[in-house]
């Protein structure tokens, strides 16, 4: 049924295909977002906005970019040597590539959480501590310690271990650890790159159902190869595609309805009903 | 890079089953349609053993409709479907259950044939013959509709049976009158028949109604649209 011409392939999605916000509701925006690994170009020429307090994902068969364009909206992209990145990200009206902009300061306020759980070898308190740590937030540390952990719905099962290495959990409960870690300072955006990729599905159960009420204070990006678990959770989605040229483009954005229920692109279309990727 | 191929071999088995959903479903699109025509064939000749088949018959769509959704809810379990998938396997439980019901309107005039029995015809039918066919059209069109899934054709053949449904109604309040005038004027026997003839009207007129549904299914199936 569905028919894919062979040049639209190497194309950006029409723009009546991305979804437009009142740009004073973003808390995100990126213009002509393109960021090459040396002679690779990754992604070209990528726009699109994220409104406040809403859940995002980023979806697209592997290789298309978007871990590369997550990474752009805290620059984490600056710790890769070789990539470079042009165009703008606003947060809140704001260029993040300024020079005046202190990258730490904004990993701070972007947080972000990857695909396998990452604790470093300390207790799980000093792993929820070392962000108000290093921000100088040292009054009431258990407090934050306590709260962060319960935001990340694991402060029942890890409360009488705190000192113990944050190695020594599940991989689910390391998982929240790193998002209850993201959370310690107050984050307005949280970044996930397929945070339950490497869980089981109860752990996956309990990383989403975080996500969802997460979002009523955060804004919440998260790359996932799991269409289902992006209709669950979101509100819209983003979908990347790389064409011949290996380069990622965005192509469709738009609500979850849109994108699982009826996408206007062709190659969304192919790509949600398993078609291709 | 031929994605036309691609496409074809990604998920070779799912486009299978869901060519199989869409045949099952017109299969019992016929039979639904068989039995509506010998249920008024035999209303009208009073053949009471053709109505009796129709009667019978009628298990064997209840079989294959019970076999289409259970071949849907395998296909969701199976294949967590989304977009185009998802909207085709929704309107084939949707159509199934329109087609079933639709069913049980003709098995329905079939019952009436036979309780009718032997009774003396009033006058020859005519118009409920007329209302069958128009019904039967409807049905086809509406079935039409649903397998070439196409936004501006499924929304002509729904404009055009909505048009068409009003027609029927229209026949339909013919029908009641004329019988009515029967009931009031005729002898009890007459009386009798026309109360009888009197629902046999009223489910083609449903049949009709069942087919317009239909189109709009078809429609989802295009747009996602619930309306
Ligand atoms: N550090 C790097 N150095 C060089 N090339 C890179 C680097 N990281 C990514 N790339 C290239 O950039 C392109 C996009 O990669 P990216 O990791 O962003 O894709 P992805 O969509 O996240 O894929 P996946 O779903 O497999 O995680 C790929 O061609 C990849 O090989
Ligand atoms: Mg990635």
């Amino acid at each position: 049924m569905q028919k894919i011409d062979n040049q639209s392939i190497t194309s950006s999605g029409s723009d009546e295909n991305i979804i437009k916000f009142d740009q004073s509701n973003n808390i995100l925006q990126c213009e002509n977002l393109s960021v090459n690994y040396g002679e690779t170009i990754a992604i070209q020429k990528v726009s699109m906005g994220i409104p406040r307090n809403s859940i995002v994902s980023l979806i697209g068969p592997s290789g298309c970019g978007k871990s590369t364009l997550l990474r752009c909206f805290n620059r984490m992209n600056d710790l890769i040597p070789q990539a470079k990145v042009e165009g703008s990200v606003k947060f809140f009206q704001n260029e993040i590539y300024s020079d005046k902009v202190d990258p730490t300061e904004i990993r701070f306020k972007i947080g972000m959480v990857f695909q396998r759980p990452n604790p470093f070898p300390k207790s799980i308190y000093e792993n929820i501590a070392f962000g108000p740590k290093i921000n100088g937030l040292t009054d009431n540390l258990d407090e934050v310690v306590e709260t962060s952990l319960r935001r990340a719905a694991v402060w029942d099962e890890v409360k009488d271990r705190l000192n113990e290495s944050a190695l020594s959990i599940s991989g689910g409960q390391q998982q929240r650890i790193c998002i209850a870690r993201a959370l310690a300072v107050n984050p307005q955006v949280i970044l996930m790159d397929e945070p339950a990729s490497a869980l089981d599905p109860i752990s996956t159960q309990s990383i989403e159902d975080l996500i969802v009420e997460l979002s009523s204070e955060v804004t919440i990006l998260i790359v996932t190869h799991n269409m289902q678990q992006a209709t669950r959770i979101s509100d819209y989605a983003a979908f990347m595609l790389s064409g011949e040229d290996r380069i990622g483009r965005l192509i469709e954005y738009g609500t979850n309805e849109q994108i699982f229920g009826n996408p206007r692109d062709n190659r969304t279309e192919a790509y949600v009903t398993g078609r291709i990727g | 890079m031929d994605n036309n191929n691609d496409l074809n071999v990604a998920r070779q088995g799912f486009e299978g089953s869901l060519n199989k959903l869409q045949s099952d479903i017109l299969l019992l699109g016929d039979l639904v349609i068989q039995a509506i025509k010998k249920s008024i064939h035999s209303l009208k000749t009073r053949n009471i053993e053709e109505s009796e088949e129709v009667i019978k018959d009628d298990d064997n769509i209840d079989e294959l409709e019970t076999q289409i959704q259970v071949l849907c809810v395998e296909l969701i379990r199976k294949e967590a479907p989304l977009a185009s998938d998802l909207r085709r396997i929704v309107s084939a439980l949707q159509i199934v259950d329109e087609l079933e019901r639709i069913g049980d309107y003709a098995e329905g005039i079939a019952k009436i044939s036979v309780t009718m029995g032997k009774l003396i015809p009033i006058n020859e039918l005519v118009l409920i013959p007329k209302m069958a066919e128009s019904s039967v059209n409807m049905l086809s069109r509406s079935l039409e509709s649903y397998t070439l899934r196409d936004f501006s054709t499924c929304s002509n053949i729904l404009e055009e049976l909505r048009a068409k449904d009003k027609e029927i109604n229209a026949m339909h309040k013919q029908v009641q009158k004329e019988l009515l005038n029967t009931i009031k004027h005729d002898s009890a026997e007459g009386g009798e028949q026309a109360t009888y003839l009197m629902w046999a009207a009223h489910n083609l007129e449903r049949i009709a109604d069942r087919s317009k549904n239909i189109a709009e299914r078809s429609l989802f199936q295009v747009t996602g649209e619930i309306n």
